[in-house]
């Protein structure tokens, strides 16, 4: 099995190595660290712009840059983090604490190649568990019927409202508007027209890019007018990107321990980079022998949770690739993005599209490698991006969201579509409310409506079947652990007095 | 109780009764839709009538506690000073709204003006009115902008972008 793994591996990098795969992964990866590095632009934001654009590729093509856009906005995201103590994006917060210290000690340069080398490691050990696990859990997965299949959809839906930062009650209104606005347009099953008031334009449902980019892209856009960068941040010089020996061999454990946690945190559904992240922090200041440096620049606090970020996007690829389940949000671009193609992820894609399947898992390798080579020798050139006003980068931005939502159909509509899911995303935001899991409920939703009603179908009406067969069983009773393990956590954290960073 | 205090309670109430108004959209809706033959065979208006009483349920919900949490937060400041102070100034809390307007004024111009023009005065206007640009810096600047923009787009991604009508008019 593991020969097979490999062969198809290497039959994955003569794909990825084509000189237009490169391009694409190259594009990705150089937009990915932009976004990552900006603040208020995280990686969904990143991705949902340049979704529209990836529709003129192939579909290796299109989910080779989007994937690169993916890991290169949680590497990039490491770059402020460290610099100037603002993260990037949310799953870099844990190595503002450390990270940042180093930068005050004068280690920044040091700091970012942790972080890189860290990203590397995770990101490739990653990898490698897609590609061991992926070919044995699809066969499992082939076995499922509708109605298991609803119940592992709708348990990832659970794990994520409790995983999610909201309020519960805020999360779960957001999935079940997520699941209402899913079932604009025809009905799967019997395509009778629901919630289109007549409109044609809404008879295919609402355009998944145009929604993504207004409730990540625009929303973020129009929170950030509220910030500004009271610091005016420093590249480290090229000799300062050096680690000493000693950081370096404090780097190791921490960078294996992290490939392990944030492989096992990407691959359960709806749970994500952040707790990962800050797992692997909790992990290395538990197992360190002089704890009290956690918080003053220890090099253990950079490489594990730098490592386990990066480890987790390779293995959230897993429930997308092998299940067809998005984990987290980003992944539900993903899952958009080969739909559209029409590549449906799941347990057979691996027979049916292997070139996309091993190409990805290639290019990653690769994109990893070129993250590396790219970031440290152009920090400079990041750091310089920071210094660009907000005010002008914001209307470029927001014209490339016009450009992307209006070349997918030429249509005005999907405009407007998207300018009022930008003011809902601010307002929603505004409110408290996390609306990551809106676009994953809106993504399942079809499926989940589907499953349901047949598996009804099937079981004569008989609702017990949702709990039969090992496949549901086992996912009911992931949901009842990691709901404990969140509950408990946070009751821990509060009872210590302190604010639990989930 | 602070003035901002209240408008972010007022806020909270006000998406709380706006998730229950779409939630009774939806149920309305989807009660006009088939519910299928029997509860073994569940049509098309089942599912999304259960989903929209749910969200009723939470918007009212949230709704009630956002209020709930005003009088508490009302009682608890009766002794305290009353802070109006906001880091965040006047200008650049109506950033957003501007960005919004010509966002939507944009998107209503786009298929008349054309990329070209359109872009080029969105881009004007975004960076006079959100980047505090001067006149003659953001003119250059929009001008650079929107003709790369639309050599980036349309040569080398080979997207198609709308000349207008206007051009069409006026050049064929």
């Amino acid at each position: 099995m593991i020969f097979d793994a490999f062969s198809h591996l290497y039959s994955g990098l003569i794909i990825a190595m084509q000189p237009k795969y490169l391009l694409y992964c190259l594009i990705g990866c150089f937009w990915g660290s932009i976004v990552g590095v900006l603040p208020g632009l995280g990686p969904l934001a990143g991705m949902a712009l340049l979704l529209p654009l990836t529709y003129t590729l192939d579909p290796t093509g299109a989910i080779i840059m989007l994937s690169g856009i993916f890991y290169g906005a949680m590497y990039g995201g490491s770059t402020t983090s460290i610099l100037m103590r603002i993260p990037g994006e949310a799953a870099s917060v844990v190595t503002c604490i450390d990270g940042y210290e180093m930068a005050k000690k004068g280690r920044a340069g040091a700091a970012l190649t942790i972080a890189a080398l860290g990203s590397f490691f995770g990101g490739v050990a990653s990898v490698f568990g897609l590609m061991l696990l992926a070919p044995s859990l699809a066969n499992v997965m082939l076995a499922i019927g509708p109605a298991a299949e609803f119940t592992i959809l709708a348990a990832s839906l659970l794990i994520s409202v409790f995983a999610a930062t909201g309020a519960p009650i805020k999360t779960i209104s957001m999935v079940i508007l997520g699941l209402l606005l899913a079932m604009i347009g025809l009905d799967p099953l019997t395509a009778t027209p629901r919630f289109t008031s007549g409109s044609l334009e809404l008879s295919d449902g609402l355009n998944f890019a145009a929604m993504a980019i207004g409730l990540f892209g625009i929303s973020e856009i129009l929170m950030s007018f509220g910030q500004s960068l009271s610091e005016r941040p420093k590249a480290p010089k090229m000799k300062e990107l050096v680690p000493t020996k000693l950081e370096l061999q404090q780097s190791v454990m921490p960078t294996v321990r992290g490939s392990f946690i944030g492989f096992f945190f990407g691959i359960v559904p709806g749970v994500g980079h952040i707790v990962s992240t800050f797992a692997s922090y909790a992990v290395e200041k538990g197992l360190s022998k002089n704890p009290e440096e956690f918080g003053k620049g220890a090099v253990a606090g950079v490489a594990g949770p730098e490592t386990a970020n990066n480890a987790t996007t390779g293995a959230a690829m897993i429930p997308l690739l092998v299940l067809g389940i998005p984990a987290i949000p980003v992944t539900a671009v993903l899952l958009s993005a080969l739909t559209i193609h029409g590549v449906q992820p799941g347990p057979t894609m691996i027979t049916d599209h292997p070139q996309i399947f091993w190409g990805l898992i290639a290019s990653m390798m690769v994109g990893n490698l070129m993250l590396v080579l790219l970031n440290l020798p152009l920090v400079g050139l990041f750091v310089s991006m920071l210094r660009i006003p907000y005010g002008y980068l914001a209307p470029i931005i927001l014209l490339i969201s016009i450009i992307g939502v209006y070349s997918m159909k030429a249509s005005s509509f999907d405009l407007f579509v998207m300018i009022v899911f930008g003011i809902a995303g601010y307002g929603l935001r505004k409110g408290g409310y996390d609306i990551a899991p809106l676009l994953l409920a809106f993504v399942l939703g079809d499926r989940i409506e589907v499953n349901y009603r047949r598996a009804l179908t099937i079981s004569d009406g008989e609702y017990s079947i949702f709990l039969k067969g090992p496949a549901s069983q086992i996912a009911v009773a992931s949901v009842i652990i990691i709901t404990i393990a969140i509950l408990g956590y946070r009751h821990w954290k509060r009872k210590q007095g302190a604010q639990p960073a989930f | 109780m602070s003035e901002k205090t209240t408008q972010s309670g007022w806020f909270e109430v006000f998406i709380g009764f706006l998730l229950a108004a779409l939630g009774i959209y939806f149920t309305t809706a989807s009660l006009r839709l088939p519910a299928g033959p029997d509860p073994s065979a569940p049509g098309p208006g089942v599912a999304p009538s259960l989903l929209g009483i749910a969200l009723v349920i939470c918007g009212l919900v949230l709704a009630v506690q956002a209020l709930l949490s005003m009088r508490q937060a009302s009682s608890n400041a009766a002794s305290a000073t009353d802070i109006r102070s906001s880091n965040i100034s006047g200008a650049l809390r109506q950033k957003p709204f501007i960005a919004v307007a010509l966002l939507t004024i944009t998107a209503g111009l786009l298929e008349s003006l054309g990329f070209m023009l359109s872009t080029f005065l969105f881009l004007l206007a975004g960076f006079i009115l959100l980047g505090n640009a001067r006149f003659y810096a953001a003119l250059s600047a929009a001008a650079i902008t929107s003709v790369s923009l639309w050599l980036f787009f349309t040569k080398l991604l080979g997207v198609g972008l709308p000349f207008g009508r206007l051009v069409e008019i006026l050049f064929y």
